[in-house]
């Protein structure tokens, strides 16, 4: 929106008079999540940055210059908005922390006091492990068995109403039918060599 | 001459499926709220692969029309853009699919595109070779700083806080050096891990930061129950057409801006059509009827966004530098592939280049069969597909794709680990194309930096390199202004919204 807004107003020439403090007071700025996040954040970026410069004295000269500078960048960035949000104040978005969960499955006491916003985590998390566990055992049992596994995984943690016998049936079939075509796409006719399985092969 | 048969290339059988096929997934992507167009490219890249660089090109620019386009349809008919890029499509598409012309907004949204489109198409036919010759100028020091420009710019443009889109951008940047250094050879932040000694691969990064984020959140909730509004009765195309000949200027305008939006480095569809929105309305005789159903409203944004898809491809084939974030993506992949960007597309590679911007053309043009007979038949069963069936697919598709590119379990590590933390990050307002952008312009940045400062070294004066040229300054004067026109702008704002305490009333 924003854009619209600056693009609109944007034809008059301003050489930009010196605001007050006060006029400034009383834009705070609004947090993304919460207000202890949006100092974190930018802190957590400093600390990066300067652990990136720290190591950039093993380097030499002509393979640090570059991390160097793009690393003092960031602090010099990061302590900006630090000095900015101790400037002008920040509010919580309470748009994104209030809205509970309007998942009608699992945990939603968690959910409100975690300070994650609207949806599910145990789901979320649950996608992540999901895919971590399909990307760490893919060398090992092979593409298909994984792709197959997770694809189920996947969809039980994507399901919210119940399954019926027949739609359970249904989605797997399709399951499935969409695996078997990219394991053909790619191994077929994309030639891509895809692992088929330590464990099957020893 | 030789324009006319390269351009018969992308008549070949072969291309002409491959961009029918783009198209079709392109839309169907697209049309599905919460799925950019970024998104829509960076999950099919790894299918293109194994093709011939004009083929992948073509394909790509396909998905890319396609996914654009696709995104009005949600935009128009649920009221939920289908991708970013159509948000400003529901300030008037869904009025009027609200009063009964949904299948009219439907029709206009597809004219729209389709010339939209094809003045992007033609802006690259027309202006990327004159480009071309100016970039023939540009040494290592005018790329570092064009990189910085497009650094900058993306920064300015995050919606949060520049102070972020710098930080984002800064951390791509890094990420951008672990491995082995492209010139001296250290070996950076490898933390002793053979893995990382190759670098993060930019495309399976890209697939982890765009579409990780959106699997993430789309299983936190129960689909949401979309609710088709307003009876189709059917195309009206010709009712359609009469309304957009009546608006030739403003597409021709928004189409414009949406060319001129995607040649600045990073800039894309979605900006590129608020900014024609709010001109269209500016200029209009009738300012007040905007956001209440003003065909004139789905022009102006539908016509702008595709147009970014021909603009985008100026800087990006050219320079090397993304005009677009899927541009960001379509650069990953053609560097995969071995395929080398710059000046010489248009002199040794030109057979390539012609073909794909014909091939582009085309799939422009199938936008129009293919987009009304999408819209009108196969809308209301694309929103329905159900999430347990569509996040599986998706998350499929990004780990047999990064798997893909190199061979390699560990890149699906990397990919998923960059998922994660860039969810985190757009959490608390980071949002991923800086971050995107500078892991993309990293290299370009520090080979340019180096050889500057290596070049600036042995003439003995760094200074003179680095701010000498005239080129160079133009491109630091254009980056100073991208940083710091939003600020001052703000400050009028806020003095503005001082003054007039209704300020919610004016425009």
């Amino acid at each position: 929106m924003s854009a619209v807004h600056n693009r609109s107003t944007g034809h008059d020439t301003s050489t930009g008079h010196n605001t007050s403090a006060a006029g400034k007071k009383k834009h705070a700025i609004q947090a993304s999540c919460s207000r202890a996040s949006e100092y974190l954040l930018p802190t957590l970026f400093v600390a990066g940055a300067a652990l990136c410069l720290w190591e950039t004295r093993e380097m030499s000269q002509l393979g640090a210059v570059f991390p160097a500078v793009i690393s003092l960048v960031v602090i010099v960035a990061g302590l900006l908005r630090l000095g900015q949000l101790g400037l002008r104040g920040v509010v919580a978005n309470h748009e994104r922390g209030s809205d509970s969960s309007s998942d009608p499955s699992s945990d939603s006491s968690s959910d409100a006091s975690s300070d994650s916003g609207s949806g599910s985590t145990p789901r979320r998390l649950a996608l992540v492990g999901i895919m971590l566990a399909w990307a760490l055992a893919l060398p090992w049992l092979g593409f298909l068995l994984t792709g197959l596994a997770s694809f189920v995984g996947l969809m039980v943690v994507a399901q919210y109403r119940r399954w019926s016998p027949r739609r359970l049936a249904g989605h797997l079939l399709t399951g499935a039918m969409l695996v078997a075509f990219f394991y053909a796409l790619f191994a077929l006719v994309l030639n891509v060599p895809l692992p088929a399985g330590r464990w099957f092969t020893l | 001459m030789d324009l006319i048969v390269h351009a018969l290339g992308a008549l070949s059988p072969l291309n002409l499926a491959l961009a029918l096929l783009g198209v079709t997934a392109g839309i169907v992507i697209g049309a599905l709220p919460g799925l950019s167009a970024t998104m829509a490219v960076a999950v099919l890249v790894p299918v293109t692969f194994g093709m011939a660089p004009e083929s992948a090109l073509i394909m790509l620019g396909a998905i890319y029309t396609g996914a654009i386009y696709g995104g009005s349809y949600s935009a128009i008919l649920v009221n939920t853009p289908g991708t970013p890029s159509a948000i400003a499509t529901t300030f008037d598409g869904y009025p009027m699919a609200r009063r009964g012309d949904g299948d009219l907004a439907v029709t206009l949204s597809t004219i729209a595109s389709v010339v939209g489109g094809l003045v992007g198409v033609l802006a690259l036919l027309l202006l990327a070779p004159l480009l071309a010759q100016v970039a023939l100028s540009f040494g290592p020091v005018e790329y570092f700083w064009l990189a910085i420009f497009g650094l900058t710019l993306i920064s300015a443009l995050s919606e949060d806080s520049t102070l972020k889109g710098f930080m984002g951008a800064g951390f791509g940047l890094l990420l951008s050096t672990v491995g082995v250094a492209v010139i001296g050879g250290d070996i950076r932040y490898t933390y002793g891990s053979p893995v990382l000694l190759g670098g993060i691969e930019t495309v399976s990064a890209l697939i982890g930061l765009y579409c990780i984020p959106v699997l993430i959140d789309l299983v936190a909730t129960p689909a949401a129950h979309l609710k088709v509004d307003g009876v189709s009765r059917g195309v009206r195309f010709r009712e359609g057409m009469a309304i957009a000949i009546k608006g030739k200027l403003n597409l021709l305008r928004s189409a414009t801006i949406g060319t001129g939006v995607a040649i600045l480095p990073g800039a894309g569809g979605s900006i590129a059509s608020l900014v024609s929105y709010s001109e269209a309305r500016r200029v209009a005789d009738e300012p007040a009827s905007f956001g209440k159903g003003n065909p004139q409203g789905v022009l102006a944004t539908e016509a702008a966004n595709n147009a970014t898809v021909g603009g985008g491809f100026i800087p990006t084939l050219v320079l090397g530098i993304p005009g677009t974030p899927p541009d960001a993506v379509i650069l990953g992949a053609l560097l995969v592939q071995g395929f080398r960007t710059g000046p010489e597309l248009f002199t040794t590679n030109a057979g390539i280049t012609y073909t794909f911007v014909a091939g582009l053309f085309l799939a422009t043009c199938l936008l129009l069969p293919l987009g009304l007979l999408i819209g009108r038949y196969a809308f209301k069963s694309i929103i329905s597909i159900p999430k347990a069936l569509l996040v599986p697919t998706i998350a499929f598709m990004t780990v047999i794709g990064t798997y893909a590119i190199r061979n390699s379990a560990s890149d699906v590590v990397i990919m998923l680990c960059l998922g994660v933390l860039g969810w985190v990050l757009n959490r608390y307002g980071f949002r991923p194309s800086p971050i995107v952008l500078g892991l993309i312009l990293g290299p370009i940045a520090e080979q340019g930096f180096v050889q500057g400062f290596l070049m600036g070294r042995a003439s003995g004066s760094l200074f003179a390199t680095f701010f000498g040229g005239p080129i160079s300054l133009t491109i630091i004067a254009l980056s100073l202004l991208s940083v710091f026109y939003p600020m001052v702008k703000a400050r009028r704002e806020a003095r503005r919204q001082d003054k007039t305490i209704n300020g919610e009333a004016s425009p």
